[in-house]
């Protein structure tokens, strides 16, 4: 099974509540996932279903009113919810790389790229100036920015998005962190260098041999990077698996409406109408019930108000909460 | 479900004048001017060509900066060509009043967070063209909004909510309702989906497509999603840096696509087909800088088929009968 073997991180039945003023929002509830070295976990799902909020608790970067409890949240061994404030902020950016959707509003304006760089490494006290400023200019070079030198004497704003985000990884990549965390990494980005920014992050954690967890609503960016998927909605993992299970044969019926959401050139028929999944992302606060999913699911069934949301197998590594069978809501129309 | 409801697009009919029509119309922005030098210009949009019959959807494609917002803002009227002629049914607009223009092609923009008035309701919002423009007697007005919010299924007890009341698919159905309550024959939907969650943008593309076939709609497509494209369009034109470089049938151009540009775009596209991986293609360097275009072809040093031509001369647009493409490969396709 992959990610059994000795994973990087370890996340047991992580919950986060936030207080908001009509009562206590379940953000994230009872998820639990596991990424080992050299392999990427795709957290898919849509806009406040808890997949920013879940990479936020591996950081300890969450917003002030919320609260997080977890059975288990380990780096390497290590229990990220016992680290004083001090402490998880040395492993931020050393043990742990970020890289986020926008590069222009994570890079500082005022501070040319080089010393950016050279903070982190810095920062962590991994070595003296000099190194610093080598390290940064490997890894511009690794990264694809030609003309290296010139470029860490310049500014965020002189610089594409491409580059930008092509910064942003190499700065993630100083300290050679453990895991590294990508929030949307290419949403901003045009569809060609949305590819290539792809093929470079696969490719930098083979050569580091790094944990990845890749976090994105689009599903082709899913199928073709992850090697796991686990499919959130409502706080909760719906479906975990390979990315090959998940998307040929997916389980529950949240995931398979979202794979036929999605226009498919050659699969779909052209002008046809697209699968839809009616209704919105139910609201998360107060005492939640049964199956959130229920309300907008084609399958639903009374017993659905009352079900208690276990994890289900449905093949190797492939698992799912639902009451209905593995194989009852069908092979998707793509991806097979 | 979905393969029942087959596309039923009416013919686009040729006996008519397009619709819309821009002949040769190019943009330029004046972006540095100081005392005793020339002033440069940024060409947004250069010397495009384009005829839309009635009804047809005309999508155009191309990375950010390429002009394809320029070009939209043009046909609504929002932005005066530099030089050249759009055309309404025949007739110029180049200097017709806004109000004229207004009522034959309306917006549907890509952020309906920000593109609707936070202090006004919706009944105020969708209502608002038509005070503007002395539409109908003020007492048919709440008819008039009533029939436009059933058509795009926004429920009627809506009419007094405000727009943060609403979630981003009820937003763009706001959006789409504004739009349309002119009755207008030209739609320009600028990126209708990108901020939208998948599920939403299945029901929003579901709408689009709908009201197309039910008011005969012609509808000017931008999007940099081209699985969307595929989807909606029956014919897409290409831009780069401000150059139509290639126009056809969007079959055509997705199974047999002849501008090497065109080519890598599609190449780009991540379906959600695991275990394809990630696509690898030859892309050098990022977007050039559009106030130093490169030499004779502007796609030329990314080009991965390159001439020796294509950095001393600019290839003629050669048109046949499956569209245009302006490309050095293809410049003896004409003479046929």
């Amino acid at each position: 099974m992959p990610g059994a073997a000795n994973p990087v991180l370890r996340v047991r039945n992580l919950c986060v509540d936030i207080q908001v003023p009509g009562g206590t929002l379940h953000a994230v509830r009872d998820t639990s996932f596991e990424v080992s070295r050299g392999e990427t976990l795709a957290i898919v799902g849509e806009s406040g279903c808890g997949k920013t909020m879940t990479a936020l608790s591996v950081m300890r970067l969450l917003p002030r009113r919320a609260a997080l409890f977890a059975e288990e949240l380990t780096l390497d061994g290590v229990s990220l919810t016992e680290l004083s404030e001090r402490e998880i902020s040395d492993l931020r950016g050393d043990r742990i790389g970020m890289i986020f959707q926008d590069p222009m509003t994570s890079l500082n304006p005022v501070y040319r790229i080089g010393d950016q760089l050279e903070e982190i490494y810095l920062r962590h006290g991994k070595g003296t100036r000099v190194e610093a400023r080598q390290r940064a200019h490997h890894l511009l070079d690794r990264v694809g920015i030609t003309n290296a030198e010139a470029r860490l004497s310049q500014y965020p704003h002189e610089l594409s998005g491409g580059l930008r985000q092509r910064m942003m990884i190499a700065m993630a990549l100083m300290c050679e962190p453990a895991l590294i965390i990508a929030d949307e990494p290419t949403t901003a980005l045009d569809v060609t260098v949305q590819a290539q920014i792809l093929g470079l992050l696969a490719e930098l954690r083979r050569e580091f041999n790094t944990a990845m967890i890749l976090i994105t609503h689009d599903l082709g960016v899913v199928a073709r990077a992850a090697d796991r998927v686990a499919v959130m909605y409502a706080g909760r993992i719906v479906e975990t698996g390979t990315a090959t299970e998940v998307f040929s044969a997916p389980a529950h019926p949240y995931t398979r409406g979202l794979i036929d959401c999605i226009p498919h050139p050659g699969k779909t028929e052209r002008g046809a109408r697209l699968g839809a999944i009616p209704g919105i992302v139910p609201s998360l606060i107060g005492d939640l019930e049964g199956c959130l999913f229920r309300n907008r699911c084609a399958f639903a069934e009374n017993r659905c108000a009352t079900f208690d949301n276990v994890l289900s197998p449905a093949g190797q590594g492939h698992e799912y909460r639902c009451l209905l069978p593995p194989d009852k809501v069908g092979r998707a129309m793509v991806g097979s | 479900m979905m393969v029942t409801a087959t596309a039923q697009r009416p013919a686009p009919s040729t006996d008519e004048a397009p619709v819309l029509e821009c002949e040769d119309i190019s943009r330029r922005f004046r972006v540095k001017s100081r005392l005793f030098h020339a002033p440069e210009f940024i060409h947004a949009v250069n010397g495009v060509s384009l005829s839309v019959p009635r009804g047809e959807v005309l999508a155009i494609v191309g990375e950010s900066g390429c002009g394809k917002t320029t070009l939209a803002k043009m046909l609504l009227g929002l932005l005066k060509p530099s030089s050249g002629t759009i055309r309404f049914s025949g007739a110029p607009i180049n200097e017709a009043p806004r109000a004229v223009i207004a009522r034959q092609v309306q917006p549907v923009f890509q952020d309906p967070y920000s593109s609707l008035n936070p202090r006004k309701t919706l009944g105020q919002i969708i209502g608002l063209p038509l005070l503007v423009h002395q539409i109908g007697r003020p007492s048919e007005r709440p008819k008039q909004i009533a029939e436009i919010m059933d058509v795009v299924g926004l429920p009627p007890y809506l009419v007094h909510a405000y727009p943060n009341q609403l979630s981003g698919g009820q937003r763009q159905r706001v959006a789409i309702a504004r739009a349309l309550v002119m009755k207008p024959e030209v739609v320009i939907c600028d990126e209708p989906t990108s901020a939208l969650d998948v599920s939403v943008q299945a029901q929003i593309l579901n709408l689009l497509q709908d009201l197309r076939r039910d008011l005969n709609l012609t509808y000017v497509f931008i999007s940099h999603d081209l699985s969307v494209v595929e989807h909606m369009a029956d014919r897409v034109a290409v831009m780069y840096l401000g150059r139509l470089v290639e126009l056809g049938e969007t079959g055509q151009i997705f199974d047999r696509p002849r501008h090497p540009y065109t080519e890598t775009l599609l190449k780009s596209i991540l379906t959600p087909d695991p275990g394809q991986g990630l696509p690898s293609f030859h892309v050098d360097g990022g977007f050039p800088d559009p106030l130093n275009p490169p030499s004779g072809c502007y796609f030329h040093p990314r080009c991965p088929k390159i001439l020796d031509e294509c950095s001393r001369s600019r290839p003629g647009l050669v048109s046949d009968e499956y569209g245009s493409v302006e490309c050095h490969l293809h410049q003896n396709e004409a003479i046929t």
